[in-house]
């Protein structure tokens, strides 16, 4: 103490300056150093109890890079325990039987594919100043319909993913992402059935379903891929970039790491 | 048939003078501009390093003042204020706080002129490319081809971690052949950097060291901040053939620095030299293999001929490497691909220049006739 009463006036000015500075960076950037991204390394985890056919190991693959990141295992229907899988549905209002299959059907007849179709084509094929009719024609006041079409014009999500080598270049972007609706299905229909919201045969129709959906539209686990860390990118632009971050480190151990399903299943 | 193919090569030359010249127009505005926010950005550039240099030496000279107290009169003796004393505590604040409020206007004015420059020539680069070559994809903003540069093996040093920038990358695909071209730099750690790292850990000897390489490398280049440190700067070109091999051939320049970074470094003590025959090619390069055999096999005379000729249409050191079923080529070029040399810019032959090495690379399936079947 006896040090900073010898201060010049200068010394004083610094002294605050130094203060101030250390303040704003505590509130203004503390919260992101706070939710730093936990980068972890995927286990591609598997059960000796798996009763699971190829075909039925295929689908629960197209889920891989988020059940990496639950932790949860690559062979099985079971997602994680009923606690965390109901922690997920609960989020989505999908912890009922109504909000599972209302939620369900949406994603297997139109999911994020029905959004980014269009504002996709809208803006590779129509003249800026026509946008906003169109997307009011089409979507009505569909607030997540905007604000895609925001992330699409700014290329927000597809810089995100040039930056991190997962996407080169943008005629990447017709691959669409009903990859990531085909992901989200399996997922959902393994937490459902955790959560005995819906049965066994229930789950596996939902999960037939998406490994159509990705066989319609892919030909190789490397263009699925890309779709769904597309959509994936696309969709979840409003949450934390550190959640992002995570997934996108995962997805690319996905890609790489001889254990993962996507380099040990045949598409 | 040889008239036929003549007629058509000339068509195809004309067509693209021409299309030289539309681009050429659309862009001299650009250009120009570029020039000139190069120009600022290279002042304010200098001007940085230059106070950090004048500071640098002063600390030295301030702290050298302490070993010599009985200096009077001397140069050295104006540095004694900046000393603390009972009456004066803080004086050695003072070129702290003078190197804050210099150094910190011209670092913000260094920033925003080296931004709008790297906007602007990315954005001409991108439009020059576009016009010249409607049918390729062009990409900016994404990551270099780090797998492939490793892969290719054509640069000892470089490891999984090492520093690799891209700043553009170009895909063209033409009767099922899909080439790739990206403008890359490279920071390896060779045998030179290894011994800066080391002078660096010598005390004394470790300020010239970081006087040479942070301060007056900086003042004394013409490259933009970004580019200064690279070990190696130009094209890296990659595409797959169906022809599997084995081993792999690597072809570099016959230089005493290749053959020093292929003795020194770790990553390459598989491979054998190769001697070939042909002297006109064994002049101009060093060839290694793991595969005696096949080596021979992938450089027939022709093949030879072809890549001597292939450097001379780039006029510029070429490295080539054949592995599994990929080749891979790199035509060293201190501007970049898709950067503007120093100097003036209202000039075609920086857009002839762009568009002859872009051609070169796409027709290099052609050129060096490769088997790909």
């Amino acid at each position: 103490m006896q040090m900073l009463e010898n201060l010049p006036w200068y010394g004083y000015v610094i002294l605050a300056i130094a203060i101030i500075s250390y303040g704003y960076r505590y509130f203004k950037t503390a919260k992101e150093g706070y939710d730093e991204a936990d980068l972890k390394k995927a286990k591609f985890k598997t059960s000796e109890e798996s009763t699971l056919s190829k075909e039925q190991q295929f689908a629960i693959a197209l889920y891989t890079p988020i059940a990496e990141w639950w932790g949860a295992d690559t062979n099985t229907l079971t997602f994680l325990d009923p606690k965390s899988s109901n922690r997920y549905l609960k989020r989505w209002r999908m912890d009922t039987k109504e909000g599972y299959w209302g939620m369900t059907e949406y994603f297997m007849k139109d999911g994020r594919r029905w959004y980014f179709d269009f504002i996709y084509n809208m803006i590779k094929t129509q003249p800026e100043e026509k946008w906003d009719a169109l997307m009011k024609d089409y979507f009505g006041d569909n607030e997540r319909a905007f604000n895609y079409l925001k992330i699409l014009k700014t290329n927000k999500a597809l810089n995100e993913l040039k930056q991190k080598g997962f996407i080169s270049f943008d005629s990447e972007m017709d691959l669409g992402i009903a990859g990531y609706d085909a992901a989200t299905l399996v997922g959902q229909a393994r937490k459902a059935y955790t959560t005995n919201i819906i049965t066994e045969e229930e789950a596996f129709k939902v999960i037939k379903f998406a490994r159509k959906l990705a066989l319609e539209h892919f030909s190789s686990w490397e263009e699925f891929g890309k779709s769904f860390i597309l959509g994936f990118a696309f969709d979840q632009q409003h949450a934390e970039s550190s959640y992002r971050e995570e997934v996108y480190h995962i997805y690319k151990q996905v890609l790489e790491n001889d254990q993962s399903p996507w380099n040990t299943i045949n598409w | 048939m040889t008239k036929a193919l003549g007629i058509l090569l000339t068509g195809k030359k004309t067509a693209m003078d021409s299309l030289i010249q539309k681009v050429y127009s659309a862009v001299k505005g650009a250009l120009n501009t570029i020039y000139k926010k190069r120009k600022r950005m290279l002042f304010f550039q200098k001007i940085m390093w230059i106070i950090t240099g004048v500071y640098f030496v002063l600390m030295l000279l301030n702290m050298g003042v302490n070993y010599f107290p009985n200096l009077e009169n001397s140069f050295l003796s104006f540095f004694k204020q900046f000393q603390a004393t009972p009456s004066n505590p803080y004086a050695n604040i003072y070129p702290f706080m003078g190197l804050i409020v210099v150094l910190y206007p011209t670092t913000y004015l260094f920033t925003k002129a080296f931004q709008k420059f790297k906007i602007k020539e990315t954005e001409t680069i991108s439009k020059m490319v576009q016009l010249l070559f409607p049918k390729v994809e062009f990409t900016q903003g994404v990551t270099a081809p780090s797998k492939e540069i490793a892969k290719s093996k054509l640069f000892a040093w470089v490891k999984a971690n090492s520093p690799i920038y891209s700043y553009g990358q170009i895909r063209s695909t033409q009767n099922n052949v899909v080439v790739n071209i990206a403008d890359i730099g490279i920071v390896e750690e060779n045998v030179y950097n290894k011994f800066l790292e080391g002078l660096m850990r010598i005390p004394f000897l470790n300020m010239f060291a970081i006087l040479y390489q942070f301060v007056l490398k900086n003042i004394f280049t013409n490259k933009s901040a970004d580019a200064v440190y690279f070990t190696f700067r130009g094209m890296f070109c990659w595409l797959s053939f169906k022809k599997k091999l084995n081993g792999h051939t690597v072809i570099l320049t016959n230089n005493q620095s290749s053959k020093l970074d292929r003795f020194f470094s770790s990553n390459f003590k598989e491979e054998q030299k190769i001697n070939l025959e042909d002297p006109r090619f064994t002049n101009q390069f060093l060839v290694y293999s793991t595969d005696q055999i096949e080596a021979r096999y992938v450089l027939s005379t022709a093949l030879m001929e072809r890549i001597v000729a292939l450097k001379e249409k780039f006029d510029q050191p070429i490295l080539l490497s054949f592995q599994n079923q990929q080749m891979y080529l790199a035509v060293e070029n201190a501007n970049g691909l898709f950067s503007f040399p120093s100097g003036k810019l209202d000039t075609i032959k920086i857009i002839e220049e762009l568009a002859n090495d872009i051609e070169t690379a796409l027709d290099i399936a052609t050129e060096l006739k490769l088997n790909l079947s």
